[in-house]
């Protein structure tokens, strides 16, 4: 699992390139995220490529959401699939984290904040 | 010669011997006689086919046959004709040797007059017409009684279910018993199977026997009219409601039931069952090859007002057996007295599991017969073997059954194995939300077997299955982790703060039923149904007992 990742201002914009994201590529996610989330504290995952989330996977999430938080950063997701929007509605994490159709209009959210 | 005159086939090969007799019969003042004489076994025979003798007077010894043949060859011969034994032995014993062999009495050579000969001629006859109406009245109350049993206890198995083969057989007795079996169906893919055993016997074991089986209907309606059709009536609240029809009726006659009352359902792949005090059902598993005794813990019913009964579920694969039987062949006995015992039919059935079901049944029996050394049994015995199908390569599919290792790096493949029997499912499909949520529930139940069950080790074993029907999809994943309780798990927090701990949540969500249960070979199970929409018209919830 690899995150490609690019500056969009100050905002970094994270392409995670997978198929799936469950309890066996969890941990290379979490290694991959580790570094890019050293790159700012704006961060924009994009999961257009990611086709299935599971809880672990959304426990990664959940976690990177949380390190940035804590240093005053924020996550803003993009690209989710409908089966992988789904699941974030059912653990009712759309509550949580802001959830655009493109990267585009999740950098845009950070820059006007 | 009086129109009363007896006909005597006197056997005899002794010329002194029998012209005693035939003076002593000539001095006879009652009834004359008609003597016929044979003085060997052989020309006794040529006489057989004669309808006139009234009785026969033996010599044991003759040329051609001697002691207690000649009576057991005569008694075969003419098994309706009073005998008489003549002996020339002063002893009592070679008599009432006779007698056991068939003989009506005895007389010792020399010993008697005229008088003593006429009148056990006479009781001879008497004795032999009476013992003649008691056989003649235990065939008719035989006949009515496997009357009884063939149209009052012995149900009719399905025969078109394409997943299970039914063999129900009854090896009679010479009297009845109150053995007695029915099946209940409910659609396609699930049958009730009733097997029970009056204790006593005759007649009035086989009334109380077809007195439980109606009851076991009409519990059946009055709780599916209480349920309103909405689920089936379950075993247990089944047999409770039997109980309170019938234990004061049992009580007054001081007897009781023990039965089986099981339920085979296609779909879930279990069976439930419970058992009241009955002969353990023996379970086949075609994944060891072995079978094992399903226990239960209900008294009988009739010994108690108010018992609370509970239910056993196993579960079943496709090649399992499973055989319930009467006490009237676990306990048939060898000539020197053993049982025959549940171990004979575990390896008989082990042993032949691959035959057909009627096969297997004739291979009890015979092993039975052999073990008792008859084919007349003291017992009836009552049995009814359901075999589970194996799945034909076609029916099988790509995979309506997927075992990979514990490794998570194999979710990829138990989704994809999800989505495929989801796309492939015939009436009615499921949409593309409902295949996505059902593959996150078995993802999320696997992961959790492979993290949790396994502690991450990934060389454990675990096994999906599918059974697909109109009314639900039921998948189970079966493995040999640790189990799980699932009370102790807590739920997660929505808020954020939680990364963890939202796979049991998601499940719940994304099926209608989840169920952990533990096979007794401690094999765990997962299972998962997913309830289909109902269409109008569909029919398979109607209650479709068959009498």
């Amino acid at each position: 699992m690899e995150l490609y990742s690019e500056n969009v201002g100050d905002v970094v914009v994270a392409r995670i390139k997978g198929d799936h994201l469950d309890a066996g590529t969890v941990d290379d996610f979490k290694a991959a995220a580790e570094p890019v989330l050293e790159k700012g504290l704006r961060v924009v995952f994009d999961l257009q490529s990611i086709n299935f989330v599971d809880s672990s996977g959304i426990g990664a999430i959940i976690s990177c959401l949380r390190k940035l938080n804590t240093r005053g950063g924020d996550l803003k997701l993009c690209g989710l699939s409908r089966p992988v929007r789904s699941l974030f509605e059912l653990v009712r994490m759309h509550r949580i984290f802001e959830i655009f159709e493109t990267s585009d209009e999740a950098v845009e959210a950070f820059t006007r904040s | 010669m009086s129109e009363n005159a007896l006909t005597v086939l006197l056997v005899e090969d002794n010329p002194g011997d029998a012209r005693l007799v035939r003076e002593m019969l000539g001095e006879s003042r009652v009834a004359g006689f008609t003597i016929l004489l044979a003085q060997s076994l052989a020309e006794a025979k040529m006489h057989m086919e004669s309808p006139d003798i009234d009785v026969v007077l033996l010599d044991m010894g003759l040329p051609d046959s001697w002691g207690k043949e000649t009576i057991i060859e005569i008694v075969k011969c003419l098994p309706e004709k009073p005998v008489v034994v003549l002996t020339g032995s002063h002893s009592e014993e070679t008599g009432l040797e006779a007698i056991k062999y068939g003989a009506q009495d005895y007389l010792v050579k020399g010993s008697f007059t005229p008088g003593t000969l006429e009148r056990v001629i006479n009781y001879a006859i008497e004795r032999k017409n009476i013992a003649e109406e008691l056989r003649k009245a235990r065939d008719r109350e035989v006949s009515i009684s496997s009357r009884i049993q063939q149209t009052l206890l012995l149900g009719t198995a399905p025969t078109d279910l394409p997943w299970v083969d039914f063999v129900a057989f009854t090896i009679p007795s010479q009297h009845v018993d109150g053995d007695f079996y029915d099946f209940i169906r409910y659609g396609d893919s699930c049958v009730d199977i009733i097997h029970g055993d009056v204790m006593g016997k005759g007649i009035p074991a086989a009334l109380l026997g077809a007195a439980a089986k109606s009851y076991v209907l009409r519990a059946h309606n009055s709780l599916i009219y209480r349920h309103k059709c909405a689920e089936l009536p379950s075993p247990e609240a089944i047999i409770a409601q039997v109980n309170d029809y019938i234990v004061d009726e049992l009580m007054k006659l001081e007897s009781f039931i023990t039965l089986c009352y099981a339920r085979l359902d296609a779909t879930a792949g279990t069976l439930q069952f419970v058992d009241c005090g009955h002969t353990k059902t023996i379970h086949y598993r075609a994944a060891d090859k072995s079978c094992c005794l399903l226990d239960g813990t209900n008294m009988p019913l009739g010994f108690s007002c108010d018992d609370e009964y509970q239910a056993v579920t196993v579960m079943f694969a496709p090649g399992d057996l499973f055989f319930f039987y009467s006490d009237g062949l676990s306990e048939a006995r060898s000539p020197d007295g053993g049982f025959f015992g549940e171990q004979r039919i575990m390896d008989i059935i082990a042993a032949n599991a691959c035959e057909s079901a009627e096969e297997l049944a004739r291979m009890v029996f015979y092993a039975v017969s052999a073990f008792t050394g008859t084919q007349v049994f003291t017992d009836d015995m009552t049995c009814v073997l359901a075999a589970i199908r194996e799945r034909s390569p076609e029916s099988q599919g790509a995979g309506v059954r997927l075992k990979t290792t514990s490794d998570v790096g194999e979710l990829a493949g138990i989704r994809e194995f999800t989505g495929d029997i989801c796309a492939r499912l015939t009436s009615p499909p499921l949409s593309s939300d409902e295949t996505a949520a059902l593959q996150l529930a078995v993802n999320e139940a696997a992961t959790n077997i492979m993290k949790h069950a396994y502690g991450g080790r990934t060389d454990g074993w675990i096994e999906i299955r599918v059974f697909d029907t109109a009314a639900q999809l039921t998948i189970t994943l079966r493995h040999q982790g640790s189990g799980f309780d699932r009370d102790a798990v807590p739920a997660p927090y929505f808020d954020g703060t939680s990364e963890g701990g939202f796979g049991l949540f998601i499940i719940e969500q994304c099926v209608d039923e989840v169920s952990y249960t533990t096979e007794t070979s401690g094999v765990h199970v997962i299972t998962l149904t997913k309830h289909k929409p109902q269409q109008e018209g569909d029919d398979s919830w109607n209650f479709t007992a068959k009498m």
